[in-house]
């Protein structure tokens, strides 16, 4: 149970941090960043848990676990609530299609759109076309495809990300 | 030698995990289904349940079954994003694009595989699928789920600083 426990505080902490470093840092490389700060945290979780009494001062004894097993487990649940949590947040907030759509809606005079409307204004203004375009630049910035004599060809990394997406998308018989 | 009930509960939820994710193969495999999101989260939370029930079965107290069921709600967390990757991320499909024509594709031909008012007109009406979105004569409105929905994340994406996005 002090695994759970702290691994919901420092995910609380964690959150806290990441907030400062979004407001305050201007760095394009923002998942990197964020990254940055989670792994540098993860020592410092592993540590409080180490140093802190097995029962934290308040947890009865039938609540104590094994100290292997609730740092593991500690760990596993901060990782998860980062990974899944506040890393995905982010990337939702940052880059989500549909939650782009929804909030051009919200902010429209007439809350409501028109399919036009909704194309031209995508983005606060920019288009759809932007949303394609920032979609292939980061593509490229990742690594994932290059630029070779003018056309857009996918790196090595790419070429194994293309058929882990296509391997998946047959097996769960996605449409095309 | 015998696992203490912490250990017994995060193994049994990592089986269950696992059994969610062969089921989500199988079934979306071999099955045709309408609901894609729901059947998912029917199925981890099936996983909950079975993780629940073998917990008690094992003679694990309700404190270390609880975070059984709270590790599989994480496996949730993690694997839903990797899913819509795979599902329905534009950037995966420009790469399978681009994968599937020998020799790359200009920025042009990659941008002309996407018509900006067929990608709009779909998520549209995936967005009202989901009740997200209601039909307004030719316009679209947000509903009530919409709208809470988008206000939640103009206020992350202010909290946060993050700009226009999308």
């Amino acid at each position: 149970m002090k695994g759970l426990l702290l691994a919901a505080a420092g995910s609380l902490v964690l959150a806290a941090a990441i907030t400062v470093l979004l407001r305050r840092a201007r760095t394009e490389r923002r998942v990197d960043a964020l990254l940055r700060v989670f792994v540098v945290s993860l020592p410092v979780f592993v540590a409080v848990y180490l140093f802190t009494p097995a029962d934290l001062g308040m947890l009865p004894a039938s609540l104590v676990d094994g100290r292997l097993a609730g740092a593991l487990y500690g760990v596993a649940i901060y990782a998860a609530l980062f990974l899944g949590g506040w890393l995905q947040l982010y990337n939702l907030a940052e880059r989500g299609f549909s939650l782009r759509i929804l909030i051009d809606i919200d902010e429209h005079p007439a809350r409501a759109m028109t399919p036009t409307e909704v194309l031209r204004g995508y983005g606060a203004g920019r288009g759809i076309d932007w949303m394609v375009a920032k979609r292939v630049d980061g593509l490229v910035s990742e690594g994932f495809v290059q630029l070779h004599a003018g056309r857009l060809v996918p790196t090595s990394r790419g070429q194994r990300a293309a058929s882990l997406f296509a391997t998946a998308r047959a097996a769960l018989r996605l449409p095309a | 030698m015998s696992l203490e009930p912490l250990a017994v509960a995060s193994l049994m939820a990592l089986a269950w995990t696992a059994a969610a994710i062969a089921a989500h193969f199988a079934l979306f495999g071999l099955g045709r289904v309408e609901r894609r999101s729901r059947a998912l989260v029917l199925l981890f939370v099936a996983a909950a349940l079975g993780e629940a029930v073998t917990c008690v079965a094992l003679g694990v107290d309700g404190a270390r079954t609880l975070c059984g069921m709270v590790l599989i709600a994480c496996a949730f967390i993690l694997y839903m994003p990797l899913y819509y990757t795979v599902a329905a991320s534009f950037s995966a499909r420009m790469l399978l694009d681009l994968a599937g024509a020998p020799g790359g594709l200009s920025r042009e031909a990659l941008a002309g595989r996407y018509p900006a008012a067929a990608i709009v007109a779909g998520r549209l009406e995936t967005l009202c699928r989901a009740g997200y979105l209601k039909h307004a004569d030719s316009a679209v409105a947000l509903t009530a789920k919409g709208v809470v929905t988008a206000r939640a994340f103009a206020l992350v994406k202010r909290a946060w600083r993050l700009g226009a996005g999308g």
